[in-house]
């Protein structure tokens, strides 16, 4: 393949022009063809034979990937492309659609600067088309559409050339709406997508064509040719006429920014730090002239280099043996090699300048959402927020004792490589928990573990992560007592407004972190619907849980400030129902009454006291456990749907919604993640495996009355607490 | 009637026991004794043993605090006794332990013996009518480094009376804060809070070991202070304030230098 080498030159000679370059992403629900998207434009720009593309799956490199068909990661290509007599380098970050791995979406989107939203012509906009629209336009990435699986429309379902068109035109619709919805205020309008603009094409990926209405018009193809096309079973000379790699990339080139434009409103937008300073004025200038800043988006076990973090270089120049910073850790590391990518490979370069998505080995201390930089002591780049929670936990073991030193570093490395997953320790038992966003997710892992890592492994049968609230508002202040009963504390909780958790969640209102600036924080908390002048003074947020003090006056309350925070994080991370996380609490300190001396306010004093209390008031507030939701999306043929529907209804799921199209039905449900498991079997076997689905987390929300003490007990049970929760009294005493 | 007996045993050994507190023990059903608070000269307790002919039972602060053992044992015998070094209810309170005995019906009877409190004062030649609020300075722990004890000596200074100040005992990791280390605290609070008041040069009495045999006083500069080696636990240390004339002539024979050695046995 004597073009793929010529590629490959031609591309390592572009990565010294940022003008000439595109870093873009791919989004979609999932099964709307991303992948396939991605393998036939890496293969019809020559890095691949084309025969295979579409088939192949070429960015799926994952066995479990190619075995389920599905993305479970994002990868990345980069390939080259003449446009108008010129060479362009596109850098391409495939990201995953099965929301389960949702965190890859948003990471992704911080390393490119323009995207492709693939929406299917049969299915149209699909919820999580909305979600990967909100995820790009959070990041200021400018969309482009991209209508496929085009020839379904008319050998499955079909539809004559009008409505055909009249698909087209709901589907731009929907989507413009959502991104106007979105949308940047400043680019309001500027990125609305039509036809006639140039930014919306259509095609088949699988059938590797795509048609946009300026190519139409240079090469006089209309929509009555394609009607042919399709019809007449025609669509490999389609392919020929209008190759969907050249529409497609000709539009990348022509609409999405390269890295010089989109960083001069990108950067103001994700980093936070002085614009004047010369690093500021590097990263808006994409100047290669500065120490490097990278931004991680991922981290790639390589079997050979180790750990690789890949990102996106904002400022300055990467050169092997680098000094480099990983902003927060201690120490420095350098750059063991620098390396970009072209299809499944990665080509070892010397050096990498600013608006390149590169790789570097030896950065030991990166996580994915890490800011690395040549210098020591700038700012960090804006959290990466990510919605979804993990909601499934196993406990891990080695089948064999020996391998348990390589458990430990191999669970280090997958919960580094994918930030959607935690793996802790419980420090009773001492076993490795790995918590997941879901049954699948976890399933996943696990294969990885075994057969990438070379541990056998044996997990626990999987368990739901949930969360203890406050039922209502308590009616009277609980006093906490400090073990020397010394120091008493009084708290009131009450349940926090759905408004203000949901913008905790989202990154809206900060938490876990030192709140710098009262004032300032009282009167963000007021947007979201609270009192200024009542939450004046908050102590501290944790998980989506606020901590505020309402006392006055009370001396030396400020010494055991930092003692109180912790007793309210302990009792935030392990509720008295329970003990598992609560969510929606807010707790408020009334008053303190303290030992004169420090030596009898202490931590041994103070963090039981504090805890004790909340708990107690909690307890007295009334405590209810809440579930993790996922939503369900199966498609179907419609005399299917009743195996479909029993299949929900037997785990006490809501059907929200059943969209039909021709003789396809999408079931809409609502369904509660203890009840799901199993369920990729079960559906299976309920539709011959015909149905398609998927999941999204959403969101907790309270459990059933009639389930509320079993499910309480079982949890108890499990952590070895005793089965019946402890009353108010036992935390007054 | 049940009768709980709160024992002081002084702040020396066994020897500094009242024998009034030794007859309780000898008349007693059970012996409780807790040393987190503070401590006496090593073996103190075997050799208590012996003279009592009976078994001592040492609680941990969290026995202490849960008080479920003592209420037990006020429960099923008559005579029990909880021994404290120093004076009880003084230093460290175990009134609530009072308060329970008391409200269940038990007689309480309180053994006062010698205390650090009146000790200090007295040996370092600081006159009891001129002393302010008294503080405790304690290790700093993650997010615990309060500064009020030093806010504490400021105002006692203020007004011109001295400050009695007490040093962390953690008995259960055998930690003992000494002078010089309370003196290196005290000008980390005043680094913190920055009020200025204290500094390497304001004068300290370090009062170690008080009533034992090889017990010491000094008087020195903080700064001086901190560097040196006064030996073993208990220590304890007074910021003077305002000095009397025959407060100043006792504190000169303290000063560090020829004098120290002789300090307290040449009195």
């Amino acid at each position: 393949m004597g073009r793929r080498e010529d590629n490959v030159k031609l591309a390592q000679d572009l990565m010294d022009k940022p003008k000439f370059i595109r870093n873009i992403g791919i989004a979609a629900h999932i099964d709307h063809g991303k992948t396939t998207l991605s393998d036939n434009l890496i293969a019809g720009a020559g890095m691949m034979s084309e025969e295979l593309a579409g088939k192949q799956l070429l960015l799926d490199f994952d066995e479990q990937e190619q075995a389920r068909g599905i993305t479970i990661n994002a990868a990345n290509a980069s390939m080259v492309h003449k446009y108008k007599g010129e060479n362009y380098l596109i850098n391409l970050i495939d990201t995953p659609g099965h929301v389960d791995f949702g965190g890859d979406v948003t990471r992704a989107m911080r390393a490119v600067d323009g995207c492709v939203i693939v929406a299917c012509a049969v299915e149209g906009a699909m919820p999580q088309t909305e979600t990967v629209i909100r995820q790009a336009l959070k990041e200021k990435v400018r969309p482009t559409l991209f209508i496929n699986k085009v020839d379904r429309l008319i050998n499955e379902l079909k539809v004559t050339p009008e409505e055909m068109q009249r698909r087209f035109v709901d589907i731009i619709k929907n989507v413009n709406d959502l991104v106007s919805k979105m949308c940047p205020d400043e680019f309001k309008g500027k990125w609305y997508m039509s036809p006639e603009n140039g930014t919306v094409a259509f095609g088949s990926a699988y059938h590797n064509w795509a048609i946009s209405v300026p190519f139409m018009g240079a090469n006089g193809i209309t929509f009555k040719d394609i009607y042919d096309h399709l019809n007449g079973g025609t669509q490999k000379e389609l392919a020929k006429k209008a190759p969907l790699h050249k529409v497609l990339l000709d539009m990348i080139i022509l609409h999405l920014p390269n890295p010089v434009e989109a960083q001069k409103y990108r950067i103001p937008h994700i980093w936070h730090g002085d614009m004047e300073s010369d690093i500021g004025k590097a990263m808006v200038t994409c100047s290669p002239n500065s120490k490097p800043v990278m931004m991680v988006t991922k981290i790639i076990i390589d079997p050979h280099a180790g750990e690789i973090a890949s990102g996106r270089l904002f400022a300055g120049t990467v050169e092997r043996g680098q000094e480099m910073f990983v902003l927060g850790m201690p120490g420095s590391a350098r750059a063991q090699a620098v390396s970009v990518a072209v299809g499944p490979d990665r080509i070892s370069v010397d050096k990498a300048i600013a608006g390149n998505i590169v790789n570097v080995a030896g950065l030991r201390a990166a996580i994915a959402g890490s800011t690395v930089s040549g210098i020591e002591d700038m700012e960090s780049f804006e959290k990466i927020v990510h919605y979804s929670e993990p909601v499934v936990t196993v406990a891990v073991e080695a089948k064999h004792m020996k391998d348990l030193p390589k458990l430990v570093e191999v669970l280090r490395m997958v919960a580094k490589a994918d930030p959607s997953l935690r793996v802790e320790i419980n420090q009773e038992t001492g076993e490795h928990l790995l918590s997941g966003m879901g049954e699948l997710h976890l399933e996943i892992t696990e294969y990885r573990i075994n057969n990438e890592h070379g541990v056998d492994i044996k997990t626990s049968p999987p368990i739901v992560v949930y969360r203890e609230t406050v039922m209502n508002a308590s009616e009277r202040q609980f006093e906490g007592k400090s073990p020397n009963k010394h120091n008493r504390f009084y708290f009131k909780v009450e349940p926090l407004p759905e408004t203000v958790v949901a913008a905790i969640k989202e990154g809206k209102i900060p938490s876990e972190q030192r709140i710098k600036d009262d004032k300032a924080f009282s009167k963000l908390l007021s947007e979201f619907g609270m009192d200024k002048d009542d939450m004046k003074h908050v102590f501290w947020v944790q998980g989506s849980n606020i901590f505020v003090n309402n006392t006055k006056g009370v001396q030396y309350l400020y010494e055991t400030k930092e003692l109180l925070i912790d007793s309210f994080k302990e009792a935030m991370n392990r509720g008295p129902r329970t003990w598992e996380p609560c969510e929606g609490v807010l707790v408020r300190l009334l008053d303190a009454k303290l030992h004169e001396d420090t030596i009898h306010r202490g931590p041994g004093q103070v963090i039981p006291a504090g805890r004790s209390g909340i708990y107690g008031a909690m307890v007295e507030a009334g405590t209810t456990l809440l579930e993790p939701k996922q939503k369900l999306f199966v498609t179907v043929p419609n005399d299917l749907l009743g195996g479909v529907s029993r299949e929900l209804t037997v785990r006490r799921s809501t059907i929200e919604d059943m969209p039909m199209e021709g003789d396809q039905v999408t079931v809409i449900a609502k369904s509660p993640v203890a009840e799901l498991f199993g369920f990729a079997g079960a559906i299976r076997g309920a539709t011959q495996g015909r149905a398609l689905w998927s999941v999204e987390f959403a969101g907790f929300s309270i459990i059933p009355r009639e389930l509320l003490d079993k499910i309480t007990r079982e949890i108890r049970e499990r952590k070895g607490l005793k089965p019946d929760p402890p009353t108010a009294e036992y935390y007054s005493a | 009637m049940k009768r709980l007996s709160l024992i002081g045993l002084g702040i020396v050994d066994e020897r500094s026991v009242p024998l009034m507190g030794i007859d309780r023990m000898k008349e007693a059903d059970v012996v409780f004794a807790e040393f987190f608070t503070s401590i006496l000269r090593e073996g103190s307790i075997q050799r208590l043993k012996e003279i009592i002919e009976k078994e001592v039972t040492v609680l941990d602060r969290e026995d202490v605090e849960e008080k479920e053992l003592i209420m037990e044992a006020l429960g099923s015998k008559d005579n029990v006794c909880f021994l404290t070094a120093g004076d009880p209810l003084t230093a460290t309170t175990h009134q609530e332990l009072r308060i329970d005995a008391l409200k269940i019906g038990c007689q309480v009877d309180i053994i006062n013996s010698g205390s650090i409190f009146t000790a200090a004062g007295g040996m370092s030649g600081l006159q009891h009518y001129k002393f302010g609020r008294t503080t405790t300075l304690g290790f700093p722990e993650e997010n615990y480094f309060p500064t009020s004890p030093h806010e504490m000596i400021c105002d006692n200074m203020e007004r011109g009376l001295h400050s009695l100040v007490l040093l962390d005992i953690q008995a259960h990791n055998d930690r003992y804060m000494t002078a010089p280390e309370g003196c290196d605290i005290i000008l980390r609070m005043e680094e913190k809070a920055g009020i200025g008041k204290i500094g390497p040069l304001t004068m300290a009495v370090a009062i170690v070991r008080a009533g034992r045999e090889d017990g010491k006083v000094l008087y020195a500069p903080i700064g001086e202070m901190k560097e040196m080696d006064l030996g073993g636990p208990p220590h304890c240390l007074i910021i003077p304030g305002k000095l009397h004339f025959m407060e100043e002539e006792v504190l000169e024979l303290f000063r560090s230098g020829d004098h120290f050695d002789k300090s307290i046995r040449s009195l």
